[in-house]
C-alpha cells in the first residue's frame, strides 16, 4: 500500500509519503494542527488530496482522476467522540455497516463482534446508557463489523478519563492484534503511540518528520522537533574533540558527529540527568514539579543554563539546594549547532 | 442547485413586486398622493413605532419580573404569559371592538351607572390598534428577553455588583445592554408582524399600506398599482430589518462561563401583590378576557346561521389546506437544509438567506407578487395547449389552490427551515461520516440516520407551519380560489359586518389551534434523548 499526498495551499498535509503493511499498527503522532487528522480524513475519503495518491490494498482510491467516495473504500473508522447513532441500540449500531447479509448472518456477525469486544450483554442498550469505555468498544465493534481493509482511529482515547485510558489501551490493542487488522491511529499523546504502535510517524506542520519504531523515534530522533516533542529534550552546545564530545555538563563518547572541532548541539533528556546534594555543586535547584511517580527538577548551572532532571518522587530535594550534576547519555544524539528545526542530521 | 432553484422560486414574488415599477401606475399614484398617501405612510410608521415601543416595554418588563423575582403565581405566569401568541391580532381586535361597542356590555354598563353622556375612548383609532397589537405581539420580546436575562443575568449582575453597582443600576448598565440583541430581535419581529397585519387594521378602519394594497387591488382592480404600493411596504420592512442589524451591532454579547440561573429576589407584601397584579392584568386583557368573551358570544350564536355542518366543512377545508401547506413547505425546507449540509457553499448560504426572506414579507405583498408569475405560467400553459391540442386550457393555476400554496411556501419556508435546520444542526457531522465509512451513501444516511434523529424537529416544523397557515389571512383572502373559505376568512368577513357572535366560533377554533404548538412546545422540540 502506498499513500502519497501533497496538499497545495496551505498544506495541512505537506508531501507526506508513507505505507502501512498488512496487519501493522501505525500511529500518527503530532501536536494539534500538525495535519494528522487531515491525513486520516484523506485516507478515509472525507477530504480529497490536491495531489498524490491514496491506495488501499493495491486499489487506488484517490488520485488526480479518481475519488472513490468514503462508503466504497472499505475503511473502518472510530471517531473521536465515537459518533454512535443515538437512535439505534448497540446491536443496530454494530449492524449498521453490514450490507448484503441475510438477517441471520447479520445477527451472527453482530454477536461475534460484541463477543470480541466483550459486551454481548449490552446488545439492547442505547448509546447514552453506556459508559465512555463501553461506547468506545461499541464504536470499535461497529467499525470492524464490515471487516474493513484498514481501521482508522482518531484520538481514540482522548475522551476517556485518565484512569480508564491505560486499561482501554490494552483492551483495544489486544482486540486489534487478535483480528490482525491494519490500523492507522492518530494521537497527540506519545505514550499512547509508543504503547500500541508498531511504528510511529511524527508529524509537524503537515510534514512527516520521522517514521520509525517507537524505540528509534525516542532514542534516535531524526530532527530537533521530534527530539523536543517526544520526551521533552533540551540541547546543550558541544565540540567534537580528541577525548570525545566536550560539553558544559560533561564529556561523552561519540562517533560520527564530524571531524574534530565540529560544533554541535547535544540532546539531553530529563531522564539522562541525575544529581546529588553537594555544598560545592555546580547547580542550584530552582523549580520542582511533582508528577506523582516522578518529580521533575529544574537545575540552574552557575552560568545560567538550565537542565531538567526527572527523579523518583521519593527522592527529595528542596528549592535553593545546591547540587552536583551527572549526565549519562545511553544514546548520544547531536544536531548541527544552532540549526533550525527540522535539520536532519541526527546521530 | 436544488437549493438555488428553491431560493429563486421563493424570491420571485419580491422581484415581481419591484419589477412592477417598469410601468408606473401614474393615475392611481396621483390619486393616492392627493388623497391619502401621506396618511397611509404616517399611519403605518406610527403603527410600527408604537407596537415596537409597546412590545419592548411590556415584553422586557414582564420577562425581568418573572426571571428576577419570586412572587405568588410566578411559575404560572412565567409560562402563561406566552399564551397571547396563540391569539391572532384580528381576533383580539374584534373581541375588544365587540366589548367596547356602543351596544356592548361595557358601554351599556357605563351608561347605566353614569348616564347617557358617558363614553369610552374610541377604540377604532391609532392608539387602539397599537394597544391591540402590543397585547398579542409582546410575547416575541418576552420569550427572547427571558432567555437572555436567564442566560447572562447572574454573571452580569455579580460582576456589576462587585464593581459597586446597585442591582437596579446593574439592570440598566449591564443586563439590558447584554440582552440587547435579543430585545432588538424580538421587537423587530413584533414590528414586522404589525406591518404585515391586515385583519386588525381593516376591521378597525385604520388605513395603512397593507390595507391599501388590498383596497387598491379589490377596489380599483389595479394589480400593478397594488403591487407598487406593496413595494413601498417592502421598503419599510427592509428598513426595520436594517435597523435591527444596526442596533444588534457586531459585538457578540456574551460573558462566557457557564450560565447559572439568577437567584430570584423574593417579593413580599404589597410589592408581591403588584407584581402578580401586573402579570395578571396583562394575561387577563391579552388572553383570558377575549377567550371568555368568545366563548360567551359563541354560545349566543344563532344556531341556524352557523349550521354545524357548515362549520364542520369550514374546519375541514381549513385544516386540509393547512396540512397540504405544511407538508409542502416542510419538504422544501428539509431539501434546503440537507442541500446545505451536503455542500456548505456560499451559494447555498445565500440561497437560504433568500428563501428565509419571505417571512419578513407581509402576506398582502406576497399575494400580489405571487399572482404575476402564476398568471404568466397560466398564459404559457394556455398558449401551449392551444398549439398542441387546438384549444387553450383555461387559467388553471390563477385562482386555484396552487397560487395560495405558492404564497404559503414563500411566507412560511423560513419557519420550516429554522425548525429542520435546528434539528439537523444538532446531529454532529461525525455521524454522517460514520455512516459513510460504514458503506452508506448520503441518501441512505438521510433515511437511516438523519430522518429518525430529526423526527422531533420535522414534526415541530409541520405543526408550526400548519398553525401559521390556519392563522394566515391576507394572502389567502387575495389569492383564494372562488368558494374556498378558511376559518380566518370567515372571522374577517363576519367581523367586517359586525356580526360578532357569528365570528366567535371560528375565532375560538383559530385560538385553539394556535395553542397547540405552545402546549406541545418543549415536548416536541426535545425529541428523544
Amino acid at each position: 500500500m502506498t499513500r502519497r499526498y501533497h496538499a497545495a495551499q496551505p498544506p495541512a498535509v505537506d508531501g507526506v509519503t508513507l505505507s502501512v503493511s498488512r496487519g501493522e499498527i501505525l500511529a500518527l503522532l503530532g501536536p494539534s494542527g500538525s495535519g494528522k487528522t487531515t491525513l486520516l480524513r484523506l485516507i478515509a475519503g472525507f477530504e480529497a488530496p490536491d495531489s498524490g495518491t491514496v491506495a488501499i490494498a493495491d486499489r487506488v482510491v484517490a488520485d488526480a482522476r479518481v475519488t472513490v467516495p468514503p462508503e466504497q473504500r472499505g475503511v473502518g473508522i472510530v471517531f473521536q467522540g465515537y459518533a454512535l447513532f443515538p437512535h439505534l441500540s448497540v446491536e443496530r449500531n454494530v449492524a449498521f455497516g453490514l450490507h448484503g447479509l441475510e438477517p441471520g448472518g447479520r445477527r451472527a456477525r453482530v454477536g461475534e463482534l460484541l463477543e470480541l469486544v466483550g459486551l454481548p450483554a449490552l446488545a439492547h442498550r442505547y448509546p447514552h446508557e453506556l459508559s465512555g469505555g463501553q461506547q468506545q468498544l461499541v464504536a470499535l465493534a461497529r467499525a470492524l463489523a464490515p471487516a474493513p481493509a484498514v481501521l482508522l482511529l482518531d484520538e481514540p482515547f482522548s475522551n476517556l478519563d485518565a484512569d480508564l485510558r491505560g486499561e482501554m489501551r490494552q483492551d483495544v490493542e489486544t482486540i486489534l492484534r487478535a483480528i490482525g487488522t491494519t490500523v492507522v491511529f492518530v494521537t497527540h499523546a506519545q505514550d499512547e503511540a509508543f504503547a500500541i504502535a508498531d511504528r510511529v510517524g511524527v508529524l509537524n506542520h503537515g510534514r512527516l518528520e520521522q517514521l520509525d519504531r517507537p524505540e528509534t523515534v525516542y532514542h534516535r530522533p531524526a530532527t530537533r522537533f521530534v527530539a523536543e516533542f517526544v520526551g521533552s529534550a533540551i540541547f546543550v552546545p558541544g565540540v567534537v574533540a580528541a577525548a570525545g564530545l566536550v560539553t558544559p555538563v560533561g564529556t561523552f563518547a561519540v562517533d560520527g558527529a564530524g571531524p574534530i572541532g565540529t560544533e554541535v548541539d547535544v540532546m539531553i533528556r530529563p531522564d539522562d540527568v541525575t544529581f546529588a546534594p553537594s555544598a560545592r555543586g555546580e547547580a542550584v535547584v530552582v523549580h520542582r514539579e511533582f508528577r506523582g511517580t516522578e518529580t521533575v527538577y529544574a537545575l540552574e548551572l552557575d552560568g545560567g543554563r538550565r537542565l531538567y532532571s526527572s527523579q523518583p518522587s521519593w527522592a527529595a530535594a528542596g528549592i535553593g539546594d545546591r547540587v552536583s550534576i551527572t549526565v549519562r547519555l545511553e544514546h548520544v544524539v547531536t544536531f548541527a549547532a544552532g540549526a533550525a528545526d527540522g535539520a536532519r542530521d541526527g546521530r | 442547485m436544488v437549493a438555488a432553484a428553491i431560493a429563486a422560486t421563493v424570491a420571485l414574488p419580491l422581484v415581481v413586486v419591484f419589477a412592477s415599477w417598469r410601468h408606473p401606475a401614474v393615475e392611481v399614484w396621483s390619486h393616492l398622493w392627493r388623497t391619502q398617501l401621506l396618511e397611509l405612510l404616517v399611519n403605518t410608521l406610527l403603527l410600527a413605532g408604537g407596537v415596537g415601543a409597546g412590545t419592548l416595554a411590556l415584553g422586557a418588563g414582564l420577562a425581568w419580573l418573572v426571571v428576577a423575582y419570586e412572587f405568588p403565581g410566578r411559575r404560572l405566569f412565567e409560562w402563561a404569559l406566552i399564551l397571547p401568541l396563540a391569539m391572532p391580532a384580528y381576533v383580539i381586535g374584534f373581541a375588544f371592538l365587540a366589548l367596547f361597542d356602543f351596544a356592548g356590555p361595557l358601554q351599556t354598563a357605563l351608561r347605566r351607572v353614569g348616564g347617557a353622556g358617558v363614553t369610552l375612548p374610541e377604540l377604532r383609532s391609532g392608539g387602539g390598534v397599537v394597544a391591540m397589537m402590543t397585547l398579542v405581539f409582546y410575547p416575541y420580546v418576552y420569550v427572547l428577553a427571558r432567555v437572555a436575562f436567564r442566560e447572562h443575568g447572574r454573571a452580569a449582575l455579580e460582576v456589576a455588583r462587585s464593581l459597586g453597582h446597585s442591582p437596579r443600576r446593574a439592570f440598566v448598565t449591564v443586563i439590558l445592554p447584554l440582552a440587547r440583541p435579543s430585545l432588538v430581535a424580538g421587537t423587530a419581529l413584533a414590528m414586522m408582524e404589525a406591518l404585515a397585519d391586515f385583519g386588525t387594521v381593516s376591521i378597525f378602519g385604520y388605513r395603512t399600506l397593507t390595507e391599501a394594497v388590498y383596497r387598491v387591488w379589490t377596489g380599483m382592480f389595479d394589480r400593478v398599482a397594488a403591487t407598487q404600493v406593496a413595494s413601498v411596504l417592502v421598503l419599510l420592512v427592509f428598513a426595520v430589518l436594517a435597523l435591527e442589524g444596526a442596533l444588534r451591532g457586531r459585538r457578540r454579547f456574551t460573558l462566557g462561563g457557564r450560565a447559572t440561573p439568577l437567584p430570584r429576589v423574593v417579593l413580599t407584601g404589597a410589592r408581591a401583590a403588584w407584581a402578580a397584579a401586573a402579570c395578571g392584568a396583562v394575561l387577563l386583557l391579552a388572553f383570558v378576557l377575549p377567550v371568555v368573551e368568545l366563548v360567551v358570544w359563541a354560545r349566543q350564536a344563532p344556531a341556524g346561521q352557523l349550521a354545524v355542518r357548515g362549520f364542520g366543512g369550514l374546519v375541514a377545508s381549513t385544516f386540509l389546506l393547512a396540512a397540504a401547506s405544511a407538508l409542502l413547505v416542510a419538504t422544501l425546507a428539509l431539501v434546503l437544509a440537507y442541500a446545505r449540509r451536503l455542500r456548505p457553499s456560499r451559494t447555498a448560504g445565500i440561497a437560504v438567506q433568500f428563501s428565509s426572506m419571505g417571512y419578513a414579507l407581509p402576506g398582502a405583498v406576497i399575494a400580489v407578487g405571487v399572482l404575476g408569475p402564476v398568471a404568466w405560467v397560466d398564459h404559457a400553459l394556455a398558449a401551449l395547449t392551444h398549439g398542441v391540442l387546438g384549444s387553450p386550457l383555461g387559467l388553471v393555476l390563477t385562482g386555484s389552490a396552487a397560487a395560495v400554496l405558492f404564497a404559503y411556501v414563500v411566507r412560511f419556508l423560513a419557519v420550516g427551515y429554522q425548525a429542520t435546520e435546528a434539528a439537523l444542526g444538532r446531529i454532529p457531522p461525525s455521524l454522517d461520516e460514520a455512516a459513510r465509512s460504514l458503506g452508506v451513501t448520503m441518501r441512505g444516511a438521510l433515511r437511516r440516520v438523519h430522518l429518525p434523529l430529526m423526527r422531533g424537529g420535522i414534526l415541530s416544523a409541520l405543526v408550526l407551519i400548519w398553525v401559521e397557515t390556519i392563522k394566515e389571512l391576507p394572502a389567502t383572502l387575495l389569492l383564494r380560489p372562488f368558494g374556498l373559505k378558511t376559518l380566518a376568512i370567515e372571522v374577517w368577513e363576519r367581523t367586517s359586518e359586525s356580526l360578532w357572535a357569528e365570528a366567535a366560533l371560528p375565532a375560538l377554533a383559530i385560538v385553539g389551534v394556535g395553542l397547540v404548538p405552545l402546549l406541545l412546545g418543549s415536548r416536541i422540540d426535545g425529541g428523544r434523548h
